[in-house]
C-alpha cells in the first residue's frame, strides 16, 4: 500500500478481505482509484454506514 | 537530447529503479512536474513514495520530451475518454501533439517502467507477490487461467507465476485504457500465446528478481517488430545531469543488483 492509493493487486486483496468480513464491499474500481488512503479510508466507511 | 521513435510496429522500454531511501546523489528537478504531478507527490508522507513518483513522472517527461524534441516541462498530459463510461479518466494521453506516439507507465514497489510505441500499449510491474496475496487473488481469474496455475500446484499457488500471469493481465488492460475497471476473469493471459487476445501481443519483460513485468502492444495496423529493454538510471534524472539515457549495457548489472 502506498500513499498514493493502493495498488491493483493490494486493492484486489483489501475487496477480498472487506467482502469476506462485512458481506459487502465498494467495487474494486472505487477501491483503486482512490487516490490517497484517506479517500480510500472514507469509502470503506461510506460501505459501513 | 533527441530520441529517435521506436521502429514502426517497434516499442522501447524504459526500467527505472528507485535507489535506497538515503542513497540518492542528487536531487530531482521537481520543476518540469505540472501542479496536479507535484500536488500528488506532495501527497506522499514517505519519502520512497515521493521519490519512486516524482522520477517515475521526471523520467516520462524526460523520455517523451526527447522522442518529441520538447521541453520535458512543455508536455501537457490529459485523460483518453474511459472505454467503460466515457468519462475522462481513461489512459493518460498528451495534449497539444500531432505526435502518433503511444505510452504507458507503471510504478510500485521501487521500480518504475515506461513504454513508448507507435502501437497503442500497457505496461505493468509489479513485485513479486507473496503467496498469500496469490492465494486470495486466485479466484479473480479467467478460468483456464486458474486451471494452469493450479496444475500440478501441490504446496498452492505459485507466486512468480501468478505474478507473471498478472502484470501480462493489467498490461493489456492498461492498454485497452479500461484498467481494472474490466472484469478480470474476462480475458485469457494464460501461458498459451495463442489463446490470448487477437489483435494484442503481450511480452513479460525482465525485471531483475524482485520485480515482474509485462507489456501489451495492439497490433492491428502493424505486427511487433522489435521490442527493446533500456535501462533508464535515475542519476540521469537529476537537477543538473545530462540525460544519459542509453545504458543498455548496464542493463543486465542492474537487474541482478
Ligand atoms: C489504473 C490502474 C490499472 C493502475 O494500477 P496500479 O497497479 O495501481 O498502478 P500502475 O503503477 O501499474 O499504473 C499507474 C499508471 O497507470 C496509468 N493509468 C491510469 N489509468 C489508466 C487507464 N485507464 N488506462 C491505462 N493507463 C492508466 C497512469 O499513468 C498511472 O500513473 P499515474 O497515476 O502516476 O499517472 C488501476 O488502478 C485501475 O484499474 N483503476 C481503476 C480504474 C477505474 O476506476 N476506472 C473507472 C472505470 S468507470
Amino acid at each position: 500500500m502506498t500513499d498514493l492509493g493502493i495498488g491493483s493487486m493490494g486493492g484486489l486483496e483489501l475487496h477480498s478481505f472487506i467482502t469476506s468480513a462485512l458481506g459487502t464491499a465498494p467495487t474494486l474500481p472505487t477501491i483503486l482509484s482512490a487516490e490517497n488512503l484517506r479517500v480510500l479510508a472514507r469509502r470503506v466507511e461510506g460501505v459501513l454506514a | 537530447m533527441k530520441l529517435p521513435h521506436p521502429p514502426p510496429g517497434g516499442a522501447d522500454l524504459w526500467l527505472l529503479r528507485q535507489p535506497e531511501p538515503g542513497t540518492c546523489t542528487g536531487v530531482l528537478d521537481l520543476a518540469e512536474l505540472d501542479e496536479n504531478e507535484r500536488r500528488r507527490a506532495g501527497t506522499c508522507r514517505r519519502e520512497a513514495g515521493r521519490l519512486l513518483y516524482s522520477s517515475a513522472h521526471i523520467g516520462l517527461r524526460r523520455l517523451l520530451g526527447a522522442y518529441l524534441d520538447t521541453a520535458p516541462g512543455a508536455l501537457r498530459f490529459g485523460r483518453a475518454p474511459c472505454p467503460c463510461c466515457d468519462r475522462r479518466h481513461g489512459r493518460p494521453v498528451l495534449q497539444d501533439t500531432e505526435s502518433t506516439l503511444h505510452f504507458s507507465l507503471s510504478h510500485g514497489s521501487g521500480m518504475a517502467l515506461i513504454g513508448v510505441s507507435t502501437l497503442p500499449i500497457g505496461v505493468d510491474v509489479e513485485r513479486v507477490p507473496t503467496s498469500d496475496t496469490a492465494r486470495v487473488c486466485f479466484p479473480a481469474l479467467h478460468p483456464e487461467e486458474q486451471s494452469e496455475l493450479s496444475a500440478g500446484a501441490q504446496a498452492g499457488i505459485d507466486a512468480i507465476s501468478f505474478g507473471q500471469l498478472w502484470t501480462r493481465k493489467e498490461a493489456y488492460l492498461k492498454g485497452l485504457g479500461t484498467g481494472l475497471a474490466r472484469d478480470l476473469a474476462a480475458d485469457y493471459l494464460g501461458d498459451n500465446a495463442d489463446r490470448r487476445p487477437a489483435d494484442w501481443t503481450v511480452l513479460d519483460v525482465p525485471c531483475g528478481p524482485r520485480h515482474i513485468g509485462a507489456v501489451a502492444l495492439h497490433v492491428v495496423q502493424q505486427p511487433v517488430q522489435s521490442v527493446t529493454v533500456h535501462w533508464l538510471p535515475i542519476d540521469s534524472l537529476y537537477q543538473g545531469a545530462t540525460c544519459v539515457v542509453d545504458k543498455q549495457e548496464h542493463l543486465l548489472g542492474e537487474l541482478v543488483a
